[in-house]
């Protein structure tokens, strides 16, 4: 008697009827042979495939104690709307953003009280510094912008940032192929094995931090990482003191979608790098669910640093803890003319001449 | 005469191995295939001889309707021993040998030849001429390869000249090559600020855990194609070396 079961073929996910009278399979489609036990196994990594659920417990952040919110001012600018916050012994005049300048609006309202604050560890001389060291050896760089050195303002700035905390269940699938080759005197054979690899397990990953406010360029925040969370304290509004901080007005809600971005990816690099030994790797399907995910509000300290240049704004940033700083520079266009040409002219010119020495030899 | 020719050579091919000596001043120019007009059959023939007299290297080019049972790699080394080609103790020449049924062309150098005209020049002189093949002008192709020929072998005999335009246009494109990677290194330098797509350095250490890991081999396929034929010729009548390659056209 003849039991007929369907399968996908992996070549070509055409369906292959099985019929256990035969022994070896042959897909209608694309003429490639099976084992049986291969479209079993197969079979077997489809039907333990899950899906993604990326889901997250987003309460972050705690209640202000009486008394705390009292010696706090809010600021508002009145270019880009941005609210700042400083103590009332700090007291700020223009926005650490745009430059433009900023009122005093209230006293601080609402909000959630930030459960962690890395302090400040660099100074104002020390992000000077770093940018001195920024402009080193950038050729095209317009001489007259860092002769003139002309920094508008310099802000140590708490910008907010939600941490994500997870534990990461991945279930990739990848098409993988190995290919060897060989030659008799008449012909040349290229022989491609086909796998299908499949890596599951674990991953956790700790404090990954997504900018929460709008007016703090994200690549700039990510540009400074990483931050170093082992130096984070829990928040006292001591820490405001001579420094400014930016309210967050975006959620831990609406962060979870980059914070989502960055793990799915560095979970698929770390289990890839788990697969080798194969000429070709092909994700098919790489499924990851989280665990444990829950978000914690914070505090990190960045130094600003703004300049207008030829009518465009310039910005700059220290990671207040480690000193790593970043910034785009302007490209000085005669510059690029003049290396473009005397590299393109000195090398034609020198390639020239080593041909037809070598005609000579 | 063309039909005289075929008898003629069907039959020195039978004879040839027995008597040698028969086989001696086979023409340059074979149109079995019946392709080329007199007078371009008369025009081609002339530079022939005129190469040949020149370089003391033969350059022959032949045609047949088809190499019947022969592979055309063995055809046309047999058509180039048995008929005697080749000037001096090495038979220094080459020939191109068109096989109009199967649409292969087939360019075997040797002796001196095959020091001038290598495999890799064998298919530089194919990518020339396989168009006009292709089109049917089969005198622009034999004049092209008779020059490109002379251009190798007169090379290799007198020694190549100096390409200026060549060298010139290599020099400036490795120049402009790079003068670009230089101003776009130099132009990097300047942007700093790129967003993060990973959060590989917030990996909790010793976090991860393989629970699952399979390798399933699923299928097979193998490729087969013929081998560029390229041989040393130590044996028979052929004293230094022989390449042989082509394609179709």
């Amino acid at each position: 008697m003849s039991v007929l079961q369907q399968y996908k073929c992996p070549c070509c996910d055409g369906a292959i009827e099985f019929s256990s009278r035969e022994q070896r399979m042959k897909c209608p489609y694309c003429d490639t042979e099976f084992e049986m036990e291969t479209l079993e196994a197969y079979d077997r990594e489809l039907k333990e495939e899950s899906s993604d659920d990326m889901t997250w417990d987003t309460t972050a952040g705690g209640e202000w104690t009486e008394g705390e919110k009292e010696g706090l001012r809010v600021y508002v600018c009145q270019s880009c709307a941005g609210e700042i916050v400083t103590d009332e012994t700090t007291g700020a005049a223009s926005c650490p953003y745009c430059g433009n300048p900023v009122v005093m609006k209230e006293q601080f309202l609402g909000d959630l009280k930030p459960d962690f604050v890395i302090p400040f560890k660099l100074d104002k001389k020390a992000a000077v510094e770093a940018l001195k060291r920024h402009y080193k050896g950038k050729l095209l760089l317009p001489k007259v912008f860092s002769q003139e050195n002309h920094i508008q303002e310099i802000k140590g700035v708490y910008v907010p940032v939600w941490l994500f905390d997870t534990e990461a269940q991945a279930n990739m699938r990848w098409k993988a192929t190995r290919v060897r080759s060989w030659s008799d005197s008449d012909y040349i054979y290229t022989e491609t094995q086909h796998y299908s690899v499949t890596r599951g397990g674990t991953i956790a990953f700790d404090h990954v931090p997504v900018d929460g406010s709008t007016k703090m360029d994200d690549a700039l925040m990510e540009s400074i990482e990483p931050f170093d969370f082992s130096q984070a304290v829990d928040f006292r509004t001591a820490y405001l003191s001579g420094f400014l901080a930016d309210r967050y007005d975006v959620g831990s809600e609406q962060s979870v979608a980059r914070a989502n971005d960055r793990i799915r990816t560095s979970t698929e690099q770390a289990f890839a790098s788990t697969v080798g030994g194969y000429t070709t790797l092909i994700p098919v399907c790489n499924h990851v669910q989280l665990k444990n995910g829950r978000a914690k509000y914070a505090l990190y300290p960045v130094w600003l640093l703004n300049t207008t240049w030829n009518g465009k704004n310039y910005h700059f940033a220290m990671n207040g803890q480690t000193g790593r700083f970043v910034g785009d520079l302007p490209m000085d266009k005669s510059a690029l003319t003049r290396w473009f040409l005397g590299i393109f002219g000195a090398v034609s010119a020198a390639c020239f001449g080593i041909s037809w020495l070598l005609w000579l030899l | 005469m063309k039909r005289l020719f075929s008898i003629l050579f069907a039959m020195m091919l039978c004879i040839a191995l027995a008597v040698p000596a028969l086989a001696a001043d086979a023409p340059l120019l074979y149109d079995g295939a019946d392709l080329l007009t007199e007078r371009q059959e008369y025009e081609l023939l002339r530079r022939l001889e005129e190469v040949r007299d020149e370089y003391r290297v033969d350059v022959v080019i032949a045609t047949v309707d088809s190499t019947g049972s022969y592979y055309v790699d063995d055809y046309v080394e047999e058509f180039y021993d048995q008929l005697g080609y080749g000037q001096g103790p090495n038979h220094d020449g080459v020939i191109l040998l068109l096989s109009m049924e199967e649409r292969d062309y087939r360019i075997l150098s040797n002796g001196l030849a095959a020091d001038a005209i290598t495999l890799d020049e064998i298919y530089d002189i194919g990518d020339e001429i396989v168009p006009d093949l292709s089109d049917g002008d089969y005198a622009d192709a034999f004049a092209d390869f008779i020059e490109l020929c002379v251009y190798e072998i007169d090379g290799e005999i007198n020694g190549f000249p100096f390409d200026f335009g060549k060298s010139l246009l290599i020099s400036l494109g490795i120049g402009l090559v790079a003068a670009l990677i230089a101003v776009l290194v130099m132009g990097s330098q300047l942007r700093s600020v790129h967003a993060r797509n990973t959060a590989g350095e917030y990996t909790r250490p010793g976090s991860m855990h393989l629970t699952r890991s399979g390798d399933l081999f699923l299928y097979r396929t193998v490729d087969r194609r013929r081998r560029p034929k390229e041989s040393s010729g130590s044996s028979g009548r052929s004293g230094g070396s022989r390449n042989v390659g082509g394609g179709k056209f």
